[in-house]
């Protein structure tokens, strides 16, 4: 290889650092210039490293002193572009003509415009599929945001602020909560909704500070600092920034109006495509019902057995070979799983699961006020056809297209054997819930107040629940399953928001391979519950 | 203004770019006005630009500011029509020059050929270089107060490395390690962000 043209990016790099440090002798200036010398490659890196020092050159010398240095190695406390006398008559020029000169941004060797403030939470992820920072660390619904840069790499998330101030962020992102009320957006994609208790809420960006009046708005912000803006609904301030960081007075920008703020403001199209207003749905389409998971488990086993458990919560007594776990992909893995365990006996049918949550036992939904909402403050749902007789895969469906060569069976599309069991804990009511929906269209429903047994409990570390269950079969309209049954099965999992009442997610397991898509209310598309001898 | 000099040579076109108006006595103020958005949006640029040739910090510090001065004094010869990163540069350059000339600071000097080459490299690629520079703000933040300290030491001071080293009790040779593998650590985690960027 031509030496010439290869990178020799170490040795590159250690004469580099020596030539900063002024320590490189006649020969080893010669080597860097060799290496340098018609070599583009190594022209950049060279570039790129000197750029690095000059910037921690410039770093210093406008940065604070610091606490434990001895006074005669403190900082200048001012910019040493002040220093010399011979420069005042010239810096008071260039104040005067930037004062001057309405449309001139701050372009900044320097790192941050605007410190952190304290270390308080300042808004709360609500709704995230996303990685943050280099280690790419998930992030999850619940998360409180301190003051403090945060750095999205990967995916999109929803804040939420105490004044209710809702903002949806796209990576890449890097946000600064400064405050309650302020943030700046370095780069990246987010639109901010403000509700009337929000109203002045401040997002800045290097370009332009915007004031909210009551709105909801889209920013961007490139690499380059270059800023566009557009409104959706209301108006917003717009006062663009200065070099000695003063605004001059800005101007009101109205719905339907979008600028970019790079140079001269320049107006933009209204594109309602430009930003993303609402948070993606879990299921973006709701004929394939996409969930976080890839669903593995064709069928789980129920485990017969000699003593029934005590429904504490309490698994311990639980040592089922037959238990089954599933988990979200990654990388939402590690928070969001599910161990389970199905017993039976010839009075009931005992479920017993382990739930991790970062927001356990919240459900703050009104049952009976809204029965067909219960599931989305989190919650446990599994649906059976509880008699052998129905056959598997079992055909019923509510869908009004069923796939070619499929006949619609009314009796099973109708039958009360057919049953959706929602299992949850009332943050409300402090209890154990039972929904029993009936037939594949549910509807008929009742909150179950007699025939099973129900107990929670929370996890130590706060971070998941389980929970027991023994229903009586008569809830089932079933008689008590025989070993080797094949009941038709499927089971959901929803995690909720901490105020438990948004669902954020789920996860579906127990489904029949041959039938794809999943849908929820055709049972075709359901595994299996085999009654183990 | 003294140390005000002319500018002797600019690189590529810049040369004919220069508007010999002496005489002109009415001030164009939006001249004047585009001139200083220029200067503010580009003095970043020329501070690392000086830097590169000059790396010690107290030497690039007044090369920065007397070259800022001579932009002032000279603006009216700034023809708005051309490129101002190469006329700034040339102004720069020229009064690293003057300055290695009259210090004697020769050790640092690159040869000419290969300091046109930087200029060149720095000109055509100016964007990814400034996009680098986005990418440090948050390699900085990644810095543990340790880290910082010692920056803030070596670099804000006007001590020599010797005595920084004298007073944290450590071999200045020591006190160049840890620089370095600052220095190196933020190039990785640049350079890293960069490809992941692309």
């Amino acid at each position: 290889m031509n030496e010439k043209h290869s990178n020799n990016s170490d040795e590159l790099l250690a004469l580099a650092s020596k030539y900063c440090e002024e320590s490189l002798d006649d020969s080893g200036t010669r080597r860097l210039e060799e290496l340098l010398r018609g070599n583009p490659d190594n022209q950049l890196v060279f570039l790129g490293y000197l750029d690095l020092h000059a910037r921690l050159c410039w770093e210093a010398r406008s940065s604070d002193p610091v606490a434990d240095s001895p006074s005669e190695l403190r900082l200048q406390e001012k910019p040493a572009i002040l220093r010399g006398r011979s420069w005042i008559p010239a810096a008071i020029a260039l104040s005067l003509l930037v004062m001057l000169t309405w449309w001139t941004f701050r372009i900044p060797p320097n790192a941050n415009p605007i410190p952190p403030s304290q270390d308080l939470a300042v808004a709360t992820v609500v709704r995230a599929v996303g990685r943050w920072g280099d280690e790419l660390k998930t992030v999850s619904p619940g998360y409180q945001l301190k003051s403090g840069i945060f750095e999205l790499s990967q995916g999109i998330v929803e804040l939420e602020w105490p004044s209710g101030v809702r903002m949806i962020l796209e990576s890449p992102a890097r946000l600064d909560l400064i405050s309650s009320d302020r943030v700046f957006l370095h780069t990246g994609r987010l639109v901010t909704k403000v509700p009337p208790a929000g109203v002045g809420f401040v997002i800045e960006t290097e370009r332009v500070r915007l004031v909210d009046l009551g709105t909801e708005f889209g920013v961007s912000v490139g690499l380059s600092g270059s800023t566009d803006v557009q409104v959706y609904e209301g108006a917003v301030d717009a006062h663009t920034r200065t070099v000695n960081g003063t605004r001059v007075p800005g101007s009101r920008l109205h719905a339907g109006e979008a600028f970019s703020f790079d140079g001269a403001p320049k107006k933009l199209a209204f594109a309602p495509d430009r930003f993303i207003r609402r948070f993606p749905a879990t299921h973006p389409d709701p004929k394939t019902e996409l969930p976080y998971n890839r669903s593995e488990i064709e069928a789980i086993h129920a485990v017969r057995l000699d003593q029934p458990p005590v429904v504490d919560g309490d698994l311990r007594e639980w040592n089922d070979p037959h238990s089954f776990s599933a988990a979200c992909i990654e990388p939402y893995d590690d928070t969001y799983r599910v161990r389970g365990m199905i017993g039976y006996d010839d009075k009931r049918l005992y479920v017993a699961m382990h739930v991790a949550d970062p927001a356990p036992m919240a459900n703050m939904m009104n049952a009976e006020a809204e029965s067909q909402f219960f599931w989305t403050g989190g919650s446990v749902i599994l649906r059976v056809g509880a008699d052998d007789a129905l056959g598997w895969p079992l055909n019923a469906s509510k869908e009004r297209k069923l796939p070619p060569g499929r006949i619609r069976d009314p009796i099973k599309d109708s039958s009360h054997q057919v049953v959706h069991l929602g299992m949850w804990y009332s943050k409300e009511q402090q209890a154990s819930q039972l929904m029993l929906q009936y037939g594949i269209r549910c509807k008929l429903h009742m909150l179950a107040t007699e025939g099973w047994q129900g107990a929670h409990r929370r996890d130590p570390d706060g971070l998941g629940y389980t929970f027991e269950y023994a229903i009586d079969y008569d809830l089932l309209n079933a008689s008590p399953p025989q070993p080797g049954d094949v009941w038709p099965a499927t089971l959901a999992i929803h995690w909720s928001d901490e105020a438990g009442r948004t669902c954020m997610g789920r996860l579906i397991e127990i489904t029949n391979p041959d039938e794809v898509p999943f849908l929820t209310f055709d049972a075709a598309s359901w595994g299996k519950l085999v009654f183990e001898p | 203004m003294s140390g005000s000099t002319p500018p002797e040579q600019v690189f590529g076109s810049t040369t004919s770019c220069i508007a010999h108006r002496k005489n002109q006595v009415v001030v164009d103020s939006t001249k004047h006005q585009k001139f200083a958005e220029l200067f503010v949006r580009n003095e970043a640029s020329v501070y690392r630009y000086i830097v590169s040739l000059v790396p010690n910090r107290a030497d690039a510090d007044e090369l920065f500011q007397q070259t800022n001065l001579t932009l002032w004094t000279i603006w009216d010869r700034y023809d708005a029509s051309c490129e101002f990163l190469p006329w700034a540069f040339g102004i720069a350059r020229n009064e690293i020059r003057n300055f290695v000339r009259k210090r004697n600071r020769k050790h640092y000097e690159l040869t000419d050929d290969v300091i046109a080459e930087l200029t060149e490299r720095r000109l055509r690629d100016h964007e990814l270089l400034a996009e680098q520079q986005d990418m440090l703000n948050t390699c900085l933040d990644k810095l543990s107060a340790k880290q910082r300290d010692l920056v803030s030491l070596c670099y804000g001071s006007e001590s020599s490395m010797k005595a920084v080293a004298d007073q944290r009790g450590q071999s200045a040779d020591s006190i160049y390690k840890a620089l370095q593998r600052i220095r190196d650590l933020l190039h990785n985690c640049v350079q890293r962000k960069m490809m992941l960027a692309s």
